[in-house]
Order: C-alpha cells, then sequence, then structure tokens
C-alpha cells in the first residue's frame, strides 16, 4: 500500500510566552491518503494554523514540536534539514492561502510571478510561459495570453484566488494545504473555487488538506473530517458519519450553532457558552469540559485518550470509550 | 408610518478626473460603484443589503451617513435631508446614526484601552462632562463584557470580544438606526450567534432599526426582516426575507441563494451554476447587466435594460423575464423563467 500523502503522529507542539509554555498542540494525529481530500475544521485558536506551519515547517521562532512525526509521502519531514525542506516547498506540498491578494506580489505581473516559480524546472522562457497560460486555463481564467501582463489588482477577488490555485498546483504537488481559501468570497465564487479544486485533484491526483471553519464548504468538498478543539483533534471520520452522527459534544454544539441548519427562522441563534481554556495552564481534565453539557466525573480527572470508534471514526471524549469498551 | 431612512435614486461615483487616457479612449474613467439605489426603512426594522464584494454595499452605507458622497439622488434620515450635510450638521447626524465597522480588531485604535474607546463618541460630541466611568461601566453591561475589560487594550482581545467593543461604541449616543457592516465576517460560527443574539437583543431593549450588510446568507435569513440583493451597484431584487428565501424572483437572487453552501455532505442541491465572470465596472455590460452569466438570457436582455418591475406583494426586481416560484426546482426551491414553456 502507498505511503499515505500526508502522516502526522502524535504532534505537541508549544510557544514560549512570556505566560509560560503555551500548549499549541497536543497529541495531533491526522492521516491524508494519496488523492484524498480532509478537512480541518475548528474555530479560532484551535491550532488550525499552527498545525499548517508545523507541517511546512514555517515556524515563529518560539515554537518547537516536542513530539511526534510528520511524514510526507513517506519522508519524515522533522528529520530533513532546511534547504531539503525547502526544495520540498512548492514542489511536493504546497499552498493555498486566505487572502489572494496578500499571496500575490503585487508589483510584479502575474505572468512574471508564475514563470519566475517555476525556476526549479528546465526549459526556456517560452515554455515556461506555455505552462503559466496553461495552469490558468485550467483555473478557467479568460483570455490568459493578454492577461499574463496584468498585475494582481487589475483582477477580481475570485480571480486572484484562482490565479493562487494555479500556482500552487503548478508542480503537481503530492499534497496540497487549502488554508481558508473560500473565506474572503462570496457564496457564488465559493461554490465555484470548491467545483475547480474538486476537478483539479482529480486530473492531478493529488492529496488535499481543506483547512476552514465554514462547515458547509467542509461537507460540501471533504472526503473525511478532523474537527480541531483548543489544540487537539477531538474528532475524525468520514464526513457523512460526523455531520449526521457526531459524537464528540463540541462537534454537535458546532453543528448546531450554523445557522444554515436551522431549519425554523429564528432571531435568537443558538451559540457554545464559556470560554476556551488557558492552554498554558491546561485544566486537569478534558480541554472542553467546562463548556460541555454532558460533562460527567471522568471528564474533571484526565484528559480523554482519542478512543476509535466504528467505521473509522475516533472521538477523544470519555463517551466515546463507554461505547466501545463496556 | 414615515419612513425613518429614505433613499431615491442614490448614485456614488468614484474617479473621474480628466486623466490623458479618458481624453485619447474618449472613455470615463469614474466607476459607478451604487446606481441608482431605492429603498426606504421603518423604524424598527432590520433591513439586510446582500450582493458579492464589489456589489456597492459598504459604499451605499457609507453614502447614508455622509461618508462617501454622492453624485446624485436623495436620501433622508427622519424626514430630513442628509446629502451634502457637513460639519456640525453632519456630527448631529452621526449620534442618531452609528456605524459598526467591518473589521472588528482593525476598526479600534490599536493604542486606545476599552475604557477610551468608549468613552470617545463622548468626547467627540462634547459629552465629556457625563460621567464617563459610569457610561462606560453601562455600555460594557450592555454589550455582555465584564468590567475588568475596560482597562484592555484591542489587540488583548479576543474576535468576539472587540466586536462587542464595536458594537458599545456604536450605541454609545443612543442612536436611531445601526448600520453593521459584516458584522459577523471572521468570527467562528459559536460566536456569531452571540453578536447577532446581542444586536437583535440591543433592537429590541433600545428600540434600534438596523442596517446589516453581509453576504453570509444564513444570518440574513434569521435576522433580517427586508432585504435587497445588489449587483454592479443595482439593487435586482428587494422584499421580503421570507418572500425572497422562498422565491427570488430575479435569477441573479436565485443563483445567490442556491450557492449557499450546506452543512449537510448529503445536500447536493439542483445548484445554478453562473457561468462567466463579474463584470468590471469600468466597463459595465449593455442591456441588463447580468445578461452575461444569466441561465436564462434571451434577445432582450442583451439591448435593453429592464426597468424595476413590482409584484403584488410589494416585491421589486429587475428582470424582463422573471422567475415564477414553484414551477422547476433549483437549490431545492422550485423555479421557473415566465414565458419559458421548454422549461415547464
Amino acid at each position: 500500500m502507498a505511503a499515505p500523502a500526508l502522516l502526522v503522529e502524535h504532534l505537541d507542539l508549544a510557544y514560549r510566552t512570556e505566560g509560560g509554555r503555551l500548549h499549541a498542540l497536543r497529541d495531533v494525529s491526522l492521516e491524508v491518503a494519496p488523492g484524498e481530500i480532509v478537512g480541518i475544521v475548528g474555530e479560532s485558536g484551535c491550532g488550525k494554523s499552527s498545525l499548517i506551519q508545523a507541517i511546512l515547517r514555517l515556524m515563529p521562532t518560539n515554537a518547537r514540536i516536542e513530539r511526534g512525526r510528520i511524514a510526507l509521502a513517506g519522508t519524515d519531514l522533522l528529520q530533513l534539514d532546511p534547504e531539503a525542506m525547502r526544495k520540498l516547498r512548492g514542489d511536493r506540498i504546497s499552498v493555498v492561502f486566505q487572502d489572494p491578494m496578500t499571496a500575490l506580489n503585487p508589483v510584479l505581473s502575474i505572468g512574471r510571478q508564475m514563470m519566475d516559480i517555476q525556476y526549479r524546472r528546465s526549459g526556456g522562457q517560452a515554455a515556461k510561459r506555455a505552462r503559466a497560460v496553461e495552469m490558468l486555463r485550467r483555473v478557467r481564467l479568460p483570455d490568459p495570453e493578454r492577461r499574463l501582463n496584468q498585475f494582481p489588482h487589475e483582477f477580481s477577488g475570485g480571480m486572484r484566488q484562482r490565479i493562487a490555485i494555479a500556482m500552487a498546483l503548478m508542480a503537481e504537488p503530492a499534497l496540497l494545504i487549502a488554508d481558508e481559501p473560500t473565506t474572503a468570497l462570496d457564496a457564488t465564487l465559493e461554490l465555484a473555487t470548491i467545483e475547480l479544486l474538486k476537478t483539479l485533484q482529480r486530473e492531478i491526483g493529488c492529496a488535499i488538506l481543506f483547512v476552514s471553519h465554514h462547515l458547509g464548504v467542509i461537507a460540501e468538498l471533504c472526503d473525511r473530517v478532523n474537527v480541531m478543539y483548543a489544540g487537539e483533534v477531538v474528532e475524525t471520520g468520514d464526513i457523512r458519519s460526523v455531520f449526521h452522527n457526531p459524537r464528540h459534544p463540541y462537534t454537535q454544539r458546532l453543528l448546531a450553532c450554523d445557522p444554515a441548519r436551522m431549519a425554523e427562522r429564528s432571531r435568537r441563534l443558538p451559540t457554545i457558552p464559556g470560554d476556551l481554556p488557558d492552554l498554558v495552564n491546561l485544566p486537569t481534565g478534558c480541554v472542553f469540559a467546562d463548556r460541555c453539557p454532558a460533562v460527567f466525573e471522568p471528564c474533571r480527572q484526565a484528559p480523554p485518550d482519542f478512543y476509535p470508534l466504528a467505521g473509522d471514526r475516533a472521538a477523544r471524549c470519555y463517551l466515546a470509550r463507554e461505547e466501545v469498551a463496556p | 408610518m414615515s419612513a425613518l431612512v429614505e433613499v431615491r435614486d442614490l448614485v456614488v461615483r468614484f474617479g473621474g478626473k480628466r486623466s490623458l487616457s479618458s481624453l485619447v479612449t474618449g472613455r470615463s474613467d469614474s466607476i459607478t460603484a451604487v446606481a441608482g439605489a431605492s429603498f426606504a426603512m421603518a423604524e424598527g426594522e432590520t433591513f439586510a443589503l446582500v450582493g458579492e464584494s464589489g456589489s456597492g454595499k459598504t459604499t451605499l452605507a457609507r453614502a447614508l451617513i455622509g461618508l462617501t458622497p454622492a453624485a446624485s439622488g436623495s436620501v433622508s434620515f427622519q424626514g430630513q435631508s442628509t446629502l451634502g450635510l457637513a460639519g456640525a450638521a453632519l456630527k448631529r447626524l452621526h449620534r442618531d446614526i452609528a456605524m459598526i465597522f467591518q473589521d472588528p480588531v482593525g476598526s479600534l485604535s490599536p493604542r486606545f484601552t476599552v475604557r477610551g474607546l468608549l468613552a470617545e463618541p463622548f468626547r467627540i460630541h462634547g459629552l465629556a462632562d457625563r460621567d464617563l466611568d459610569a457610561e462606560v461601566d453601562r455600555l460594557l453591561g450592555l454589550v455582555g463584557l465584564p468590567r475588568a475589560m475596560a482597562d484592555r487594550l484591542p489587540h488583548q482581545l479576543s474576535g468576539g470580544q472587540a466586536r462587542r467593543v464595536g458594537v458599545a461604541r456604536a450605541i454609545a449616543l443612543s442612536p436611531k438606526l445601526v448600520i453593521a457592516d459584516e458584522p459577523t465576517a471572521g468570527l467562528d460560527v459559536s460566536v456569531q450567534g452571540e453578536v447577532l443574539n446581542l444586536l437583535n437583543d440591543l433592537r429590541e431593549t433600545l428600540g434600534l432599526s438596523m442596517l446589516i450588510i453581509t453576504h453570509n446568507l444564513n444570518v440574513v435569513r434569521h435576522v433580517a426582516d427586508r432585504m435587497a440583493i445588489m449587483y454592479l451597484g443595482r439593487f435586482v431584487e428587494v422584499g421580503t426575507t421570507e418572500a425572497i428565501f422562498a422565491g427570488p424572483r430575479h435569477p441573479y437572487g436565485l443563483a445567490l441563494l442556491s450557492a449557499n453552501p450546506e452543512p449537510d455532505p448529503d445536500a447536493r442541491p439542483n445548484r445554478m451554476a453562473l457561468e462567466g465572470e463579474v463584470p468590471s465596472l469600468l466597463d459595465r455590460p449593455l442591456g441588463c447587466e447580468f445578461h452575461g452569466r444569466c441561465p436564462f438570457v434571451r434577445e432582450r436582455c442583451r439591448s435593453e435594460a429592464p426597468a424595476v418591475t413590482s409584484d403584488p406583494d410589494g416585491r421589486l426586481f429587475t428582470c424582463h423575464y422573471p422567475l415564477t416560484p414553484g414551477v422547476i426546482s433549483i437549490g431545492g426551491t422550485p423555479h421557473v423563467a415566465e414565458e419559458r414553456p421548454d422549461l415547464r
């Protein structure tokens, strides 16, 4: 069996801060099979960005990986020297960021930028230009030859994001990380961008790790999903089971909060009362215990493990353990 | 009942200085960001402006409170014309109409504490002789923030807390109308609910009217009484939220509603995909400006701009061949274009 496109195992990451060590990621494990689209959903502060930075090894200087393993198609990324890691980025693994305007250089034409990033390729300028045109055509940018000479500000937001996608996929990477790529777009463009990602993923055959806090987009695009809360993956499973039958109380609350899921029009919207736990002084028990409606005795004593459930699912909750081992 | 706000044929233009290129090409350099918008808001009403980025939502709101000059048209607030107000008169208007700006943290001065931020409206409006500490406490209480929050700086606040401070600033001087520009953008779903519930509570307790600008349709459905859908600076459809969600009459309205991603992996609604790109405001299409992307386009749409039409229940739309709810199904809601026997 082929090695997974991405494998993260028991990753612990902490930041040195004035207040002490901030445990941003704790025991994070996830897997993206080749050609699979896997979602990460979670709210601000859940560790999505820390995880992406760790995978890319583009962490702030005060961050340290304290435990765990990250492997890209079998290659252990944490063992690579910086130069080897640099060769990997943009070639085997690439990223589409949230804001397409800041991801593109405003003073260079998009043609220039798209040719520059092919610096690893052999071949002349004409060949690189042709490849840029070809990629723009694949992301359905009209009239790509002419538009190659234009600058980022001359494109609409939706077009800029498609250009960013074209650039990320130019080297046909094994893994594409999409970090909230549709957040800055409107409903019609959001949908078009998701459809485009799906099509390109099929054509190129790359795996996608899709990070978003938008539940609708995740449901629309992903095969499997990991739900993160306060630095932990609290639930994982195939998209249908997690959305139809969420097992972790946080997933349940999160899904219930989405106004799109409420059939009846209501002025009063559901919320999750309480705040995120302090990640410097972690609670002794489960990180969600203070906000959890189903909290019971064991939750306060020690953090729960990631308990496997039927159907290749898992949840970090004592209620899930009860069910597996009666 | 008289309208609180009445906007008629409002036009806002940007640019248009005579540049060399415009002399050579004979083409105007100005863009019309808002191209003749008309609507009225009753007291206590929540009205939503919906549309893609660049459709003119924020510009319309800014023109309404005099932050951006209007090229033509009229705006009246409580029966008084507000266009062209300046100096003391404009300042006076800003006591009655307050705005909550888009970026929750970015719209707060980073060097002010929350106390300073909440006292600022009183200072600006010459009300510093009030007991400002008491006012700050009152405002924090209204938006559900603990008093200890007063000494924090904006960067020490979470997105939801910063948004609450923005709301507190907006309601400081007891306005009649609050304009909320993307009040939930960038907030998580659980916090989004808190902010919307807060706005709704304040609307009820303080008797506010609200103009909400958003592209989040799920929010609109739950909070707005009426809504307007904007496309390229024009209203293509205006009506009650319930009626529009039950069956939009403009094809763009239908596309927008059917494109709303559903948080259900099995919901694969029959979507209406739009072809083509959003046209440039510098080069507006002839005829109906939506014709290049409209799946129901017909010959007339390419040459003749549709007029604003009203249906019996007061819904306004701008389309030659409006959709009739109830015949074919797109996005879970059945629709058909009138005079399209091939689709029936």
